[in-house]
């Protein structure tokens, strides 16, 4: 399923949720209002019954005709609140209760104003009073057994509202409870889904990423599921595979231009080791029949066909540094750098010192012969460069960073013009003169290519008369 | 493939949690349960049960096994009236007996040993008279002067005096006749008597047989039977496990009354051997409930003190009737069924 209709579904479930509960809790509130008027309306009229009690009292105590009257209008009182309650939809018991309350007020609506006409006829006559009053006796018994069951019935169905009201708002808060539980658990489930589908995504695609940064470029993304990531799987598995056909044909291109360019130089060393020769030979003549012109021309020729040799012997070599098969094993930088200096040393002209400051350089996996083919040409270039510098500073250090080691060269020499850094690594690429610095050019080209094979990147900063600095990182690998 | 296998382990996973709420759930309401219906003892309680209306929910009760769902085992002895009900039970031929508050006053005053459990049904109507037309009664005051049948001590006898005093008939010259309530039938129907005061289904009965040649002579107001459970106390006090079990069972029965109104019918119809249809007609204003109310002390109150008056029992001296009243066992099972101006205790006399 896509993502997005995922996404879809689960909003469209809680928002359905949410006005499902919405729904729920507005008729929840208003059977909660309804319960609790109901209450209410059956507390006044259990104050009603017991004020109409009350006044009945006074009547067959006192006699008096008003207490009567007022037993009446409290009873009609009653009788609007019975007539009210019984348009109300009850339960079962309730029914009953309202129906026994409906029966005891007749009752009693009837029987007091029996008694009140039995004590009226009786009024001034003699004759029949011990019988009426024995009536009245037995009617003012039923009264009170009626009012009795009026009042209890309005109690226990009282009871009842309670209980409902009691129930309904147990219902609300429930409703909302349970409301806000579902919300709660579709929305985690949701996201923790989401966060599990990402999260397994991101890593297959943070694998992907690491083995084609490592030169695995035939690693494919897994394919799985129909989601938005496993389409974007799919755009990067083809991508790769560009890439990976991209980088076959360069690789072959960059082969065939090696071959190329070896076979040139190779084939180029023997007219030129004729040229050199027999300049040699013509040498070891008796030039004198020559006059100096022709000696100077021959001179041109002599020094020209060496430093060609220079360049081709360069060429080979760079060449070679492309092609030759690394031996790679654990370097002692430290050491290696300690080996290199002390070979510079020996050749330094006398009375001239320079301050070395060495660092802690790290033992790092790699061919020795191509790192001390670095080392050295990064230090010679450092000592070719400050020789000009009255107090020579050379500082070779090390840092880490998430996957690599950062080794740099620095030195207070001629430093360069930034703006042609790009030129640096270029083979055969010089910002000074021949004449002002010895040099064919190739040694930084050299220390790139070096560097590129072990997996690491070069770049230098400068500034003319200042010092310049040159940076080059090596993988952190396992130390064998 | 992965996605269906990863379905399949949380449908898996989801159905153990339902399994394992189900069993919880089971556990939880099985012990409930348990709990609730204790296994039924091996020793019957015998009720003394009058075939009458106002004996419905014991009836129902009975009939659909509610009392031993709630663990106990009952058998009813059927008897004509509520009186002679009591009279058994007083005697030990039962344990429990159906009884209105008129005998059961009269049993109070007279010192007999008992105790009231609830009251299970109250009526203005299942009490009246039934009359003959055709021996030109038509309204109360044609009474005056003619045959009128009642059984001595019952809540027929209560009210056919009320009824009298209050319509004013001279009882000089009227004749009253003792008969117990089966026999008040046939006389009533022979016209061996003019008119009968008696209750339901007697009075239902009645109407029916005379059809048009009868007339009910009937006040709302001047009445209300209560018919009560009642117990030795002797049986309260070895079993007050089963008392509880018998209230638990008439409240279910209540419940079945309403939601199954033609079945409980038909299953008072057979107890009663009467018709259906009269049943029907004699269920209509009748309240049936369980509970125990302030009005039927004041009504045992009131025909103990006319029993006294009328001569009927030589006594000077109304008991405490409180004291006949066994609150804790609705308490227990329905506390607020009681509606008992009282003390905190309530117990046997």
């Amino acid at each position: 399923m896509k993502i997005r209709t995922s996404l879809r579904i689960t909003s469209t479930i809680s928002i359905l949720m949410m006005l499902g509960s919405t729904v729920g809790t507005f008729f929840a509130f208003k059977w909660l209002r309804q319960a609790s008027a109901f209450e209410l309306q059956l507390i006044d009229l259990q104050g009603d019954v017991f004020e109409r009690t009350l006044l009945r009292d006074e009547y067959l105590l006192m006699a008096r005709p008003q207490s009567l009257v007022r037993w009446k209008q409290k009873s009609l009182e009653i009788a609007g609140h019975l007539k009210d309650l019984s348009g109300r939809s009850l339960s079962p018991s309730s029914a009953l209760l309202l129906d026994r309350m409906n029966q005891k007020f007749q009752a009693t609506w009837a029987l007091l104003p029996r008694i009140a006409a039995l004590r009226s006829s009786n009024e001034g006559g003699e004759s029949g009073k011990g019988s009426t009053w024995r009536i009245e006796q037995r009617l003012t018994n039923q009264l009170l057994v009626d009012t009795y069951l009026l009042s209890d019935s309005t109690k226990l169905l009282l009871l009842e509202a309670r209980r409902d009201s009691i129930d309904e708002r147990n219902n609300l808060l429930l409703l909302l409870a349970l409301s806000t539980l579902a919300l709660g658990l579709t929305v985690t489930s949701a996201s923790t889904h989401l966060n599990h589908l990402l999260s397994r995504r991101v890593a297959v695609l943070k694998t992907w990423t690491y083995s084609i940064s490592n030169g695995k470029l035939d690693y494919r993304i897994p394919l799985g599921g129909d989601d938005e990531l496993a389409d974007l799987a799919r755009e990067v598995n083809d991508l790769a595979e560009k890439l990976q056909r991209t980088y076959e044909s360069l690789e072959a291109t960059n082969r065939e231009l090696e071959a190329f360019s070896y076979s040139v130089s190779h084939d180029l060393r023997a007219p030129l080791r004729h040229l050199t020769g027999f300049v040699e030979l013509l040498w070891r003549m008796d030039l004198s029949s020559l006059d100096v012109k022709s000696q100077h021309y021959l001179t041109v020729i002599s020094d020209s066909a060496k430093k060609m040799g220079c360049l081709i012997d360069d060429l080979l070599s760079f060449s070679r540094m492309g092609r030759g098969e690394m031996m790679k094993r654990n370097v002692n930088m430290g050491q290696l750098v300690h080996e290199v200096i002390a070979e510079h040393a020996k050749d330094l002209p006398s009375g001239r010192f320079i301050d070395w400051r060495i660092g802690t350089l790290p033992t790092v996996v790699g061919d020795q012969a191509m790192l001390r083919l670095v080392l050295t040409n990064l230090v010679s270039n450092a000592v070719k460069y400050s020789r000009q510098v009255a107090a020579p500073i050379i500082e070779i250090s090390a840092s880490t960073d998430e996957t690599h080691h950062v080794l740099c060269v620095r030195d207070n020499g001629a430093g360069f013009d930034m703006r042609f850094v790009d030129k640096l690594f270029v083979l055969f690429q010089r910002l000074h003169s021949s004449e002002e610095y010895e040099g064919t050019g190739v040694g930084l080209a050299n220390v790139r290519r070096i560097i590129t094979r072990h997996g690491g990147r070069t770049w230098a900063e400068g500034e003319p008369n200042i010092g310049a600095t040159f940076y080059f990182t090596l993988p952190q690998g396992p130390e064998g | 493939m992965r996605s269906m296998i990863r379905h399949r382990a949380v449908a898996r996973a989801m159905s153990g949690v339902l399994v394992v709420t189900g069993l919880v759930w089971l556990a939880l309401f099985g012990c409930r349960n348990k709990q609730h219906g204790q296994l039924p003892t091996s020793v019957p309680i015998a009720i003394a049960c009058p075939r009458n209306i106002s004996s419905s929910l014991v009836i129902i009760a009975k009939e659909q096994g509610l009392f031993y769902q709630d663990g106990a085992v009952v058998t009813l002895i059927p008897f004509e009236s509520g009186k002679v009900s009591l009279e058994r039970m007083l005697a030990g031929e039962a344990d429990l007996a159906l009884v209105a508050e008129t005998p059961l006053a009269k049993a109070i005053l007279t010192g007999g040993k008992l105790s009231i459990l609830a009251s299970i049904h109250q009526s203005s109507r299942d009490v009246a008279i039934v009359a003959r037309k055709d021996r030109g009664i038509h309204t109360p005051s044609d009474l005056e002067g003619k045959v009128i049948g009642f059984t001595q001590g019952t809540s027929g006898h209560f009210f056919l005096d009320t009824f009298c005093l209050v319509n004013r008939i001279g009882l000089g010259s009227t004749t009253f006749v003792d008969l117990p309530p089966l026999q008040l039938r046939n006389a009533l129907l022979d016209g061996k008597v003019d008119a009968v005061s008696t209750w339901d289904p007697h009075v239902a009965f009645l109407m029916d047989a005379l059809g048009p040649r009868s007339v009910l002579l009937r006040d709302e107001f001047i009445y209300t039977q209560t018919f009560c459970l009642v117990a030795r106390p002797e049986f309260i006090r070895d079993h007050p496990d089963q008392v509880k079990a018998i209230l638990t069972g008439l409240l279910s029965a209540l419940k079945f009354m309403s939601g199954s109104s033609t079945q409980a019918r038909d299953l008072v119809a057979a107890y009663t051997q009467v018709e259906p249809s009269l049943v029907s007609k004699a269920f209509t204003g009748h309240d049936f409930d369980v509970r125990l109310d302030q009005s039927l002390m004041l009504s045992i109150e009131n025909e103990c003190r006319w029993f006294l008056d009328s001569g009927a029992v030589q006594n000077h001296e109304i008991p405490d009737v409180l004291s006949y009243f066994y609150l804790p066992g609705l308490l227990e099972v329905r506390p607020e069924a009681v509606q008992v101006i009282r003390d905190e205790q309530g117990g046997l006399p």
